[in-house]
């Protein structure tokens, strides 16, 4: 205990607590932004620090990922476009929300759930770290395969009243994920000779197109975000928190520390699993795809859970989690720390003072959270004949930025046609992200189980962990089918 | 509004031959992909193929819908030529403000903006504002 008092000591100086908020509201405009992601927010951040002190360089960035987690779900709620994959959960009943009028509550229970979602798993990084990292040895490319299978269970949930197309959505979205290098021969795969698709094609251009350029196609005719209600006039409703999140964003916090703690597998699965699993158990399913605060606290908790989930494997083992912590990874190294056990003994000073900066991150978007929803839910009220230049000129910035590359901005511009005409036609673009986002993983993952099993299938249902990730994923599946709403099948698809 | 029905049939098809493609197309991948990777392609060439002849007999037998396209076809086609123009400025290198400037006075033109001092004062403040903050201070690369 008086160790911990000593490292909050080393920490509470009034510079180091200005980094940490300066790099939590950095990092959450630049989550905010569609296609600038904490990766980038972390990256770019790098350079700041070396001249910093270790824990004030360390916490800056570690105020940055938690933030760029958070701002992510900002553009989702108020513009259906996601500022970060992992926040595309959040879009499906955020966006619903504010088009009701109700983006103020959607974006106070967004930052409450990332809250929750990031001090818990903070708490879990601080005490159980170096036990849990043993956990993540377990899985091996069989896990991940099915762990990616589990993911795309989720498909059978954006399939409504229609499971053929919503199951060939996802489909789709697999078959995309197939353009570039093979990851076992190496040899490439339908690049039509573009030298831009040999590394694959980056899912944020696919994605800002379907969900940022093809909304801004369909309001591009109405006056505001915002449904005129019956006097002709937009209206933001002011409410409450409302009871009952409790449920959701606690399972959001738990599933998301845990997959976080899983190399590779990310915010975004954790978000699709939780959200899912919470429609699976909520009392108010009818909710779910209309706008559901219970969807939004399981998302968004689950997301920013895996901030401190992620950096378990990290800090214990070397291993990160996802892209982001594999930069932070970068900026501990050039600090001179490297990655293992040593950082809970011989940098035990430097380490607990940089987790615990992650408590200090939480408050700070939460206060500017709380803050200024009031005044982001007014983004809604802005006519969009002003708007939609707006989002675009972002959407092609934010595109842009993750590869230099203008072939990206074309890209987003085709998947915005096709994800337009798509939906038209009954598909789910929900699936379809979802496709394109998990099947690298399962393919991977797959690939290297057989490799591994020596063309054995077997390999698949033998491991433990695998047993228990099957049993799992059939009773998600089993149960996502029986709990399906029912909708008309022929109403454009809204997910 | 237009008949749903047919261009329902038309992508099953159009999927159809997307998935036989891409079965058939894994034959071609170097032997030592051929138990791993060249099995999954195979998977999803063979799902895709599959639900996609189930989607194309399943909208045989319904009665079609009605699916309204475009809310505004020349705000529709108007926004999407202006993304096109847009990205062909920034193509050619003349630099993202001439080319964003233009972007966001005819997009805002062609959806029924008229007031001149809004449009101004926004557009104005929004670009110098992301100039400073994300190009300048944060170093995002701007296109």
């Amino acid at each position: 205990m008086e160790m911990i008092f000593n490292y909050i000591g080393i920490l509470f100086t009034i510079p180091n607590l200005l980094v940490i908020a300066t790099g939590t509201i950095l990092g959450t405009m630049m989550g905010a932004m569609p296609g600038l992601t904490g990766t980038l927010a972390v990256a770019i951040l790098i350079p700041t620090t070396f001249t910093m002190e270790p824990v004030m360089g360390l916490a800056m960035m570690g105020g940055s990922y938690s933030g760029s987690m958070y701002g992510g779900s900002i553009a989702s709620i108020l513009m259906s476009t996601p500022g970060t994959p992992a926040a595309l959960c959040t879009s499906f009943e955020g966006y619903p929300l504010t088009r009701k009028g109700r983006a103020g509550i959607a974006l106070k229970v967004s930052a409450v759930a990332s809250f929750w979602g990031g001090i818990i798993s903070t708490v879990v990084l601080l005490i159980f770290a170096p036990i849990l990292a043993y956990f993540a040895l377990n899985f091996g490319p069989p896990e991940y395969f099915i762990l990616a299978i589990m993911g795309l269970a989720s498909i059978v949930m954006f399939a409504k009243g229609n499971m053929i197309k919503g199951i060939l959505s996802g489909f789709i979205g697999l078959a995309i994920s197939l353009i570039g290098t093979d990851p076992i021969s190496g040899s490439l795969r339908y690049t039509g000779g573009f030298l831009e698709l040999y590394e694959g094609l980056d899912f944020m251009a696919p994605l800002i197109g379907m969900f940022s350029i093809a909304q801004m196609l369909t309001l591009a005719g109405e006056k505001t975000i915002i449904k005129d209600s019956g006097d002709g006039k937009a209206v933001i409703k002011k409410e409450k928190m409302p009871k009952g999140l409790g449920k959701p964003i606690a399972l959001g916090s738990l599933m998301g520390t845990g997959i976080g703690i899983l190399p590779g597998a990310g915010a975004t699965i954790s978000s699709f699993l939780a959200y899912q699993t919470q429609r699976q158990i909520s009392k108010k399913k009818h909710e779910f795809g209309n706008g559901s605060l219970e969807g939004i606290a399981a998302a968004e908790s689950s997301n920013n859970a895996v901030t401190g989930g992620s950096l378990i494997p990290l800090l214990t083992l070397g291993i990160p989690g996802n892209t982001t912590s594999a930069a932070l990874m970068g900026g501990l190294i050039i600090q001179g720390l490297i990655p293992g056990p040593e950082l809970f003994s011989r940098y035990a000073d430097v380490t607990y003072p940089f987790i615990l900066s992650l408590f200090v991150a939480n408050v700070v978007f939460l206060l500017v959270g709380l803050y200024f929803a009031p005044q982001l839910a007014k983004v809604s009220l802005i006519p969009t004949s002003l708007l939609i230049p707006i989002v675009c000129m972002f959407s092609v910035i934010g595109t842009y930025a993750i590869q230099n590359s203008l072939f990206d901005v074309g890209v987003m511009i085709i998947f915005a046609l096709l994800g337009y005409f798509l939906s038209k036609f009954g598909f789910s673009m929900g699936a379809l992200v979802l496709g394109l986002i998990l099947g690298p993983i399962a393919e991977k993952g797959f690939a290297q189980g057989i490799l591994m099993g020596k063309g054995s299938y077997a390999i698949f249902f033998t491991r433990p962990t695998s047993i228990v990730l099957i049993i799992i994923t059939v009773i998600l599946i089993v149960s996502s089918y029986f709990t399906a709403p029912t909708t008309d099948p022929d109403k454009e698809s809204a997910i | 509004m237009v008949n749903k029905k047919p261009g329902e049939l038309a992508l099953a098809a159009f999927f159809v031959f997307l998935g036989i493609v891409l079965y058939i197309s894994a034959a071609g991948f170097p032997e030592r992909a051929q138990t791993s990777t060249a099995v999954y392609v195979r998977f999803v060439g063979a799902g895709m193929a599959l639900l996609s002849v189930a989607d194309f007999f399943m909208t045989l037998r319904k009665e079609s819908g009605k699916v309204e396209l475009f809310t505004n076809k020349t705000y529709f086609f108007g926004l999407v030529g202006l993304m096109l123009i847009y990205m062909i400025l920034l193509m050619l290198d003349v630099g993202f403000m001439i080319a964003t400037i233009p972007f966001l006075t005819a997009t805002a033109l062609l959806l029924g903006n008229r007031n001149w001092k809004i449009m101004a004062t926004s557009y104005v403040s929004i670009l110098v504002s992301t100039y400073l903050v994300f190009f300048r201070l944060l170093q995002v690369p701007m296109p």
